[in-house]
């Protein structure tokens, strides 16, 4: 695979010293570019709306060969397929203690810190305050090694007219990547248009002149509106740059995307149909995860299954209430019943993705072994809203550092931020801080 | 709504504070008091009372607003005439304060610039090659041509051995081809003669030639603009004398489709930009005016002529360059935001005319200027024309923006088609109904704008519109109109935005009705007096499977906890007086369960009601409904929530709105005299 056939100059023309450094790296031959070609290691977050039956999600037992609970059921042998609760880690106990509001809005502030453990601020206007997530630490790591440096897709856009969760923004309630403490990174939720992103306008047989030259014309398009923002942003206040940077770094971005395009082609599959419900929606945007993966387009991905507090009915589960009303049970045990498929279902969205990456394989391992993907939703039990004891699930092998398999029960609590450590570090991030986080999570 | 967090406050603030409203804006500290709205005029010679601390009074400023999605749909219509809808695309905009155009909100995504990148090319290709149509059909006659084999043959060419016939050809313009050739085959042997479609030397596709006299068959291609080499290959030869299969070509063409037509004003070619760099410059400074709905500098036009000479350094057509460079503009900071640069001033300013013909226009059209209002802004004659250009921009279709983003983001009728009844309670409720119902309250805004009526109607009114997809939703006969229809006689509780099913829907769950809903939503949209959310821990009510009372009973006997009481006392009565309206907004005198409504009830004013009708009564009658829609409007115009500094702004507004009969024309030409609209001030960067 040929890939960085940029000059110095482009790159320095291109980026933001903030972002440079990794991709300088990338440039270097030898050793920092074999390790980074080597083995590519990945991640997706998974995310899923309004808790977990916990009673129903919780196994029992700990260490490997626990019996899985009824919501699990789809890790296992199940509808004929095979078991993949060997490449699955369970893990009880973890605390997000940063996602608790300030007041009422455990949804919102849930969302938001889900994968950042930072304190999102309560606001519904100025003064967006976040961290940046896991996965755009990853994201910074590799960008410039794939065409995108993360994917962040998701259902549902949000509604149409603004009331998402007790004075949070909708920023909060809609997005879990965020690029900064300011900077949500909007989904894409139309598996068509992600398709046409990744697979479409490919041209093998265009030349390596002509493929030069036309990113020299883009390329000269991107310098005019910079040039335009520079010199803008001189004459704006402190407020209005931050929303030129946002552009800007928007606009570097595209760079980098337009100098790394390739004459290569790789489309393993079809563009996806129309959509009836979420099922297919949901099942054609995980393919188009498992192949962005398969031809290296990008290493990091984000999936919302659903926005914070969803009130989705899901009909086809024979569920005719809300799920938010549902999760509110009240401990009535016709409501738990019916959480409890959902819940289910969310579990068998997540074992797709896992047997998917499990099937595409590298000369190395599966995709998966290289890869980690963490489920989990905003809050615990959608009743309590607690943000502590969070259902997680974290399957693959992060290129060896992970063991799956088991269900780990961790005591006093630890930060959710102490796993994200632990797994930027196996996928090849050197950090030793994140969010609320006092160290690695032993025992993972 | 940071300001109100104990429900005894928001008791306080309701019935103790008359005329207290509670600022929007998180970022205010303290709630703003403002005297009792409209009263009795000043007599003569008397001056008025104060209406707020002068001392805090600021112009305020609103963080760089970018093009939401609807706004940059508006905006390409009418600036290229363009109708695709191509923010469709891009990721949903986020709410602030109940609005999608807030600046502080509206951030800008790597994904969105991506979008942004190829949204302009495509509109820019499309606009063109709508205007370069006459010459996009390029034609090859074969004995012109060069071919690798063969031989003239009358005027077409005869490829009677394995060859190729091809041509260069320059294409001004990219995107969809037809290629077309028009070729026969002499036939012999058992296959028909096999012809390639080239271009630059590749197979494009393949045709079996099965006609032996002469026939055009087509083939689509994609070209970029430039150079290009097209052509057909002859494969499959074939010769046992006598038999001879020959493929016959007489000529070759391709043409560009027609792509869009450009809108009144669109057009960007004003002259042919092949006579040289004169025309360049100005097709991108004409373009560039009406795009950043400003005049260029003369340095910014020179930074875009020289992404066209960066084109033809490289060999590329003008046209090619020219492409790049529109699509430049289109993605230009200018283009996707509404620019108000401080240049380092921190005090208050007037607008310049363009920034504020800017702001009017998307204040009232959610779209660009247009040639008049920009025209006004070049003369700098825009201020003192002021409100004839509001009564006229209000007159204009455009201000259709108003009814379906401010109206439909505020009263949430923008949500009602996304609603989602269950299906097997509610079957009547289909996609066509839901869409007449969001129509009717459209058509219900519209009026008001359209007549004059005082905005108070909204809350309770004699009139209501039907179309023949609702009549049967409201029990009316239907009018004999697929569009809506006023009518005069309305049936019972209807007559009203409370009585509007549409709304009512939105504001249920999806299998029963919620008074909670309802009476938040007539708290918060109508009254700007948002209770604060539920605590948390609290025990969710949970209607009985089984009921043996009404909603109402059942939820009255759980909220027991002083806690919740005191809020729900404030919100579930009016929820309640709607209960005479089903989930999805039917009229009924009987709830699921059989039992008979009680739609009676006690308001946190203490003033008793029975009924919807004698509740929008009471709503109509507070002071706190057209203040809140001065600081819905407000937030609105100037995509940020009115703060402390607005609190004389919003007051002046309110009053000239009671003043002047609550005419919602009327509050837009106050609005956009006040200094809040005209002024802004500045920030250090």
């Amino acid at each position: 695979m040929k890939r960085w056939e940029l000059s110095r100059r482009t790159i320095l023309r291109g980026l933001g010293t903030a972002v440079a450094l990794p991709v300088l790296e990338a440039m270097l031959p030898g050793l920092a570019r074999a390790q980074a070609m080597g083995r590519p290691r990945r991640l997706v977050a998974f995310y899923v709306a309004c808790g977990m039956y916990m009673q129903r999600w919780t196994p029992s037992a700990t260490g490997a060969g626990y019996a899985l609970s009824p919501i699990l059921q789809p890790l296992g042998a199940y509808n004929g397929l095979p078991s993949i609760q060997g490449d699955v880690l369970v893990l009880t106990g973890l605390a997000n203690r940063p996602a608790r509001p300030d007041g009422p809005g455990d949804h919102a502030s849930g969302t938001g810190a889900f994968i950042t453990a930072a304190h999102p601020f309560k606001t519904n206007g100025a003064n967006i305050s976040n961290g940046i997530s896991l996965d755009q630490v990853l994201a910074n790591q590799l960008r410039g090694q794939t065409k995108f440096a993360s994917l962040e897709l998701g259902i549902d856009g949000g509604g149409a007219s603004g009331d998402c969760d007790s004075g949070y923004s909708c920023a909060y309630a809609r997005n879990i990547a965020w690029a900064s403490a300011t900077q949500p990174l909007a989904k894409e939720t139309n598996p068509q248009a992600v398709f046409d992103r990744l697979f479409a306008g490919q041209d093998p047989t265009q030349t390596a002149a002509a493929l030069a030259k036309r990113k020299r014309l883009k390329q000269s398009v991107l310098d005019a509106v910079k040039e335009d923002a520079a010199s803008l942003n001189g004459r704006l206040g402190k407020t209005d740059q931050r929303k030129m940077d946002e552009y800007l770094t928007g606009v570097r971005e595209l760079e980098v995307r337009i100098q790394s395009e390739q004459a290569t082609s790789c489309s393993p599959g079809v563009r996806p149909g129309a959509w009836t419900d979420i099922r297919d929606k949901t099942t054609q945007m995980l393919d188009l995860i498992a192949w962005a993966f398969q031809c290296d387009l990008t290493r990091v991905a984000t999936f919302m299954l659903q926005n914070a507090g969803s009130g989705y009915a899901y009909r086809f589960l024979g569920i005719t209430d809300g799920h938010h009303t549902l999760s509110h049970h009240g401990g009535d045990q016709a409501n738990l019943d019916k959480l409890e498929l959902i819940d289910r279902w969310e579990v068998e969205q997540f074992a797709y993705l896992v047997r998917k990456l499990k099937s595409i394989q590298e000369p190395d391992g599966s995709v998966l072994d290289n890869s980690l993907i963490f489920f989990s939703s905003e809050i615990e039990d959608g009743d309590t809203h607690s943000h502590f004891n969070m259902p997680i699930l974290v399957a693959g092998k992060g290129g060896g550092a992970f063991n799956p398999g088991r269900h780990v029960r961790f005591s006093n609590q630890p930060s959710v931020a102490n796993l994200f450590v632990s797994m930027l570090n196996a996928l090849g991030a050197p950090v030793t801080q994140f969010g609320d986080s006092t160290g690695p999570l032993t025992g993972v | 709504m940071r300001v109100l967090r104990v429900c005894a406050v928001v008791i306080v603030a309701l019935s103790a504070c008359e005329g207290a409203f509670v600022s929007m804006a998180s970022g205010s500290p303290e709630p703003v008091q403002l005297p009792p709205s409209g009263g009795p005029a000043t007599p003569a010679g008397q001056q008025p009372a104060p209406l707020c601390d002068p001392s805090t009074r600021d112009v305020g400023r609103v963080t760089l607003r970018r093009l939401n999605r609807y706004e940059y749909n508006a905006t390409v219509r009418d600036l290229l005439g363009d109708t695709s809808r191509p923010a469709d695309d891009f990721p949903a905009d986020d709410f602030g304060h109940g609005f999608d155009n807030q600046g502080d909100v509206l951030s800008t995504a790597p994904l969105l610039v991506e979008k942004y990148e190829a949204a302009a090319r495509k509109l820019v290709e499309t606009a063109l090659a709508a205007e370069y149509q006459p010459g996009a059909t390029v034609r090859v006659e074969a004995e012109t041509a060069t071919a690798s084999t063969g031989a003239a043959s009358g005027s077409a060419w005869n490829l009677y051995s394995n060859g190729t016939l091809t041509q260069s050809v320059t294409v001004p313009m990219g995107g969809a081809f037809t290629f077309r050739a028009r070729v026969w085959q002499q036939a012999a042997g058992p296959d028909p003669a096999r012809m390639r479609y080239l271009v630059d030397g590749r197979s494009v596709g393949e045709v079996d030639v099965t006609n032996t006299a002469a026939q055009t068959l087509t083939q689509p291609v994609t070209l970029t603009a430039g150079p290009h080499t097209i052509g057909v290959e002859f494969t499959n030869d074939y010769y046992q004398d006598p038999e001879d299969r020959n493929l016959l070509i007489d000529w070759l063409e391709l043409d560009k489709p027609a792509a869009g037509t450009p809108g009144a004003g669109a057009r960007i070619l004003v002259c042919d930009p092949t006579t040289g760099a004169a025309c360049v410059r100005s097709v991108l400074e004409r373009f560039g005016r009406k795009a950043w709905r400003r005049p260029l500098t003369s340095e910014e036009v020179d930074r875009y002529v020289a992404v066209v000479a960066v084109a033809q350094a490289e060999g590329e057509p003008v046209q090619a360059g020219l492409t790049n460079a529109l699509q430049a503009l289109l993605l230009s900071p200018h283009f996707l935001f509404r620019v108000e640069a401080d240049d380092g001033d921190t005090a208050p300013r007037a607008l310049s005319d363009h920034e504020l013909a800017t702001r009017l226009s998307y204040f009232l059209w959610g779209s660009m200027p247009d040639d008049e209002l920009s025209a006004l802004a070049d003369q700098g004659a825009l201020r003192p024309n002021l409100d004839a250009q509001v009564r006229r921009m209000l007159a204009d279709s455009r201000s259709e923006a108003l009814v379906t983003q401010f109206a439909g983001s505020w009263l949430w009728s923008r949500s009602v088609d996304e609603a989602s009844p269950d299906p097997t309670l509610f079957p009547s409720m289909t996609a066509p109904l839901k869409a007449a119902l969001r129509q009717e309250t459209e058509a219900f805004v519209r009026s008001f704008l359209q007549e004059d009526r005082s905005a108070l109607e909204l809350v309770q009114s004699d009139d209501m519109f039907v179309s023949d997809v609702t009549a049967a939703h409201y029990g009316v006969p239907a009018p004999g109109s697929a569009a809506m229809v006023r009518l005069r006689q309305v049936p019972e509780g209807r007559g009203g935005l409370l009585g509007h099913a549409g709304l009512l829907t939105v504001t249920s769950q999806p299998n029963r009705t919620s008074p909670v809903k309802r009476g938040k939503w007539v708290l918060a949209q109508l009254l700007c007096t948002e209770p604060p959310p539920p605590p948390a821990n609290v025990e969710a009510f949970v209607p009985s499977a089984t009921p043996t009372g009404t909603l109402r009973e059942q939820m009255e006997a759980h909220r027991s906890k002083a806690e919740c009481a005191g809020c729900h006392n404030l919100m579930d009565p009016i929820g309640f007086g709607l209960e005479n309206f089903d989930a999805i907004g039917r009229y009924r005198t009987v709830d699921t369960g059989g039992f008979p409504i009680d739609a009676s009830g006690t308001l946190y004013n203490g003033k008793s009601f029975a009924g919807p009708r004698e509740l929008a009564t009471l709503v109509k009658e507070d002071d706190r409904f057209p203040l809140c829609v001065t600081m819905q409007l407000f937030t609105y115009a100037l995509g940020r929530a009115p703060s402390t500094g607005d609190a004389c702004a919003v007051a002046e507004l309110n009053q000239a709105f009671a003043a002047k009969g609550h005419r919602l024309s009327e509050l837009v030409v106050a609005l956009v005299q006040s200094e809040s609209f005209t002024h802004r001030r500045g920030e250090s960067p």
